[in-house]
């Protein structure tokens, strides 16, 4: 099953990404020319920066993503006591992570255009006398939305590990003289790290695929890795696309195996 | 004195990232009731259900709006392959957990090989897809066949691990229990195996429903002329925006989450019943 239906496509991208290709068709003969579209003759300076541009975006909105969502987590899984406010809250928090990313993203756009929610009440308000453009379309504005889009991802699986912690393992440690603060360094962090693990692998693989948020939210002036990729399809260029999906599987599978040695996800369930 | 600090503090951003999450959505769903010559922002002007009824081709007011026309049947499409991908995704996940409970030769690296729709970028997985029908079999994308199964090599992956939890929190002596008393191996599977499965099962058919309604990235180039709801929706946003992008917003949001909501209720239901601890019972809705 997964063989067929990921393996094989996965196996037939890297295979095509090095054939030529003629006519809008492959042709059963080895060349690196795709790939030579991606990093010859200067083109490299823009791939590597793109790519070095979106794994930083990638960090700052996972970084901004496990701060947001740790407290949350910490919170619910800890300082609220009763069962029943506890799960209704937890759902509240993870109910959209079963709703779609696309529209979740698009809502954001009648908030920060130029005749949006904020834009308008703040100049009816007086305090801005034209409307802020830079609202929508900027870099700050992608990594807002990005933060709220994928922090959902996070809050479950560091919620799970935290819940997990025995009461007793908590009292111990304070009964044995540790602070608060130490605790929380020597036993609370060092435990959840395999739910902030699960959190940005998650998190990781569907940033590194969003061409959409890019394109909507950053007005297309935010190039980022994928949206080379929804280029060269919409440039029927299918063997530069193929080049670039390769590049960023390998990219992401590398990712994604450094976590898995750090945590095994088989034991954690 | 520490504790009286750190719990409105989490509780207050908690709630404040609370209103990120939901408020952009009412603000979407109040913009859907815009009058006809209402803008896309506020103040709404004469509100009423203008551009719902235009959606749904009733009030059409010489207005020519391509795609909003198709956003109907889009809708439809996208829940026929939900439901489709539904069943197929839990049955295939049931199988693989099931082969999961005992360890055999290569078990971990099927594992890993069964999570590679999950790990691999989405588009990179559509594109080797589109490949595959486009230059070596040659046949024609299509939203009922490449599109379903595009959805299922993103769904499975979910089944297969929330059943695998449910398995691992599972006591075999309930059903070595059955055996001693004499039921035939199928009368376990169906009175003892399967009832305990039910929270696992419904938690599959969440997710697989709910991620093949929303997928978006591996469908947009194994999709084929007919759209499916997101798909659709890309469409429009990068076209000519009008309000009836907020009614699809809504509308599929709505029916999301009342999917969601039943399913999580049926879900609890069923836990309280095999008597869980409350801890536990949180793990099997949050995995």
């Amino acid at each position: 099953m997964t063989v067929l239906f990921v393996i094989v496509p996965l196996a037939v991208l890297t295979l095509f990404s090095f054939l030529k290709m003629e006519h809008y068709r492959f042709r059963p003969e080895f060349t690196l020319e795709n790939y030579a579209g991606v990093f010859a003759d200067g083109a490299w300076v823009f791939t590597l920066e793109t790519l070095l541009k979106t794994l930083g975006m990638a960090v700052l909105v996972l970084a901004l993503v496990i701060l947001g969502a740790y407290p949350i987590a910490y919170f619910l899984a800890r300082r609220v006591r009763s069962a029943v406010l506890q799960t209704v809250i937890l759902l509240i928090c993870i109910l959209p992570f079963w709703t779609s990313y696309v529209i979740r993203m698009i809502t954001w756009v009648p908030i920060l255009a130029n005749t949006g929610i904020v834009n308008s009440t703040l100049l009816n308000m007086g305090i801005i006398k034209t409307p802020i453009t830079t609202l929508l379309f900027s870099y700050k504005a992608m990594i807002l939305v990005e933060f709220f889009l994928w922090v959902v991802f996070m809050i479950g699986p560091i919620f799970w590990v935290i819940a997990r912690i025995p009461d007793e393992v908590m009292e111990a440690s304070l009964n044995l003289g540790a602070s608060r603060i130490k605790r929380f360094l020597t036993i609370t962090l060092p435990l959840s790290v395999p739910g902030i693990a699960t959190g940005i692998m998650f998190c990781f693989v569907m940033i590194m695929s969003d061409f959409a948020t890019p394109k909507i939210i950053g007005g297309g002036h935010y190039f980022m890795f994928a949206s080379f990729i929804d280029n060269s399809m919409q440039n029927s260029e299918f063997a530069l696309a193929g080049a670039y999906s390769t590049i960023m599987t390998v990219a992401t599978l590398l990712l994604v195996y450094l976590l898995f040695r750090t945590v095994d996800l088989k034991k954690e369930l | 004195m520490r504790r009286d600090i750190i719990k409105p503090l989490f509780g207050a951003w908690t709630f404040l990232v609370l209103l990120g999450l939901y408020g952009p959505f009412f603000v979407m769903a109040t913009l859907s009731f815009t009058g006809q010559h209402g803008s896309m922002t506020f103040p709404l002007k004469d509100a009423g259900l203008f551009w719902y009824k235009f959606m749904f081709g009733m009030d059409a007011h010489g207005i020519h709006d391509p795609i909003a026309q198709h956003y109907v049947g889009s809708l439809f499409r996208s829940l026929i392959i939900a439901l489709i991908v539904t069943f197929i995704s839990t049955v295939l996940g049931l199988t693989a957990a099931q082969a999961f409970r005992n360890r055999f030769r290569g078990s971990g690296v099927t594992f890993y090989l069964f999570l590679m729709g999950m790990i691999t970028p989405g588009i990179a997985i559509g594109l080797g897809q589109a490949f595959v029908y486009e230059f070596l079999l040659g046949v024609d994308k299509n939203w009922l066949t490449t599109t379903l199964i595009s959805h299922i090599s993103w769904t499975f992956p979910f089944c297969f691990l929330v059943l695998m939890v449910n398995f691992n929190r599972f006591d075999r002596s309930v059903e070595e229990a059955a055996a001693c008393l004499g039921a035939s191996h199928w009368t376990v599977y169906k009175t003892v195996t399967l009832p305990l499965l039910v929270p696992g099962l419904l938690a599959s058919a969440l997710f697989s429903f709910t991620l093949s309604f929303d997928e978006f990235a591996r469908s947009v180039f194994v999709i084929g002329v007919k759209s499916t709801i997101p798909t659709m929706i890309l469409g429009a946003q990068t076209n000519a925006l009008r309000p009836t992008i907020y009614v699809v917003g809504t509308l599929t949001t709505v029916l999301s989450m009342t999917v969601i909501v039943i399913l999580l209720f049926m879900i609890k239901k069923r836990v309280a019943k095999t008597k869980l601890k409350p801890g536990e019972r949180l793990q099997e809705e949050t995995a």
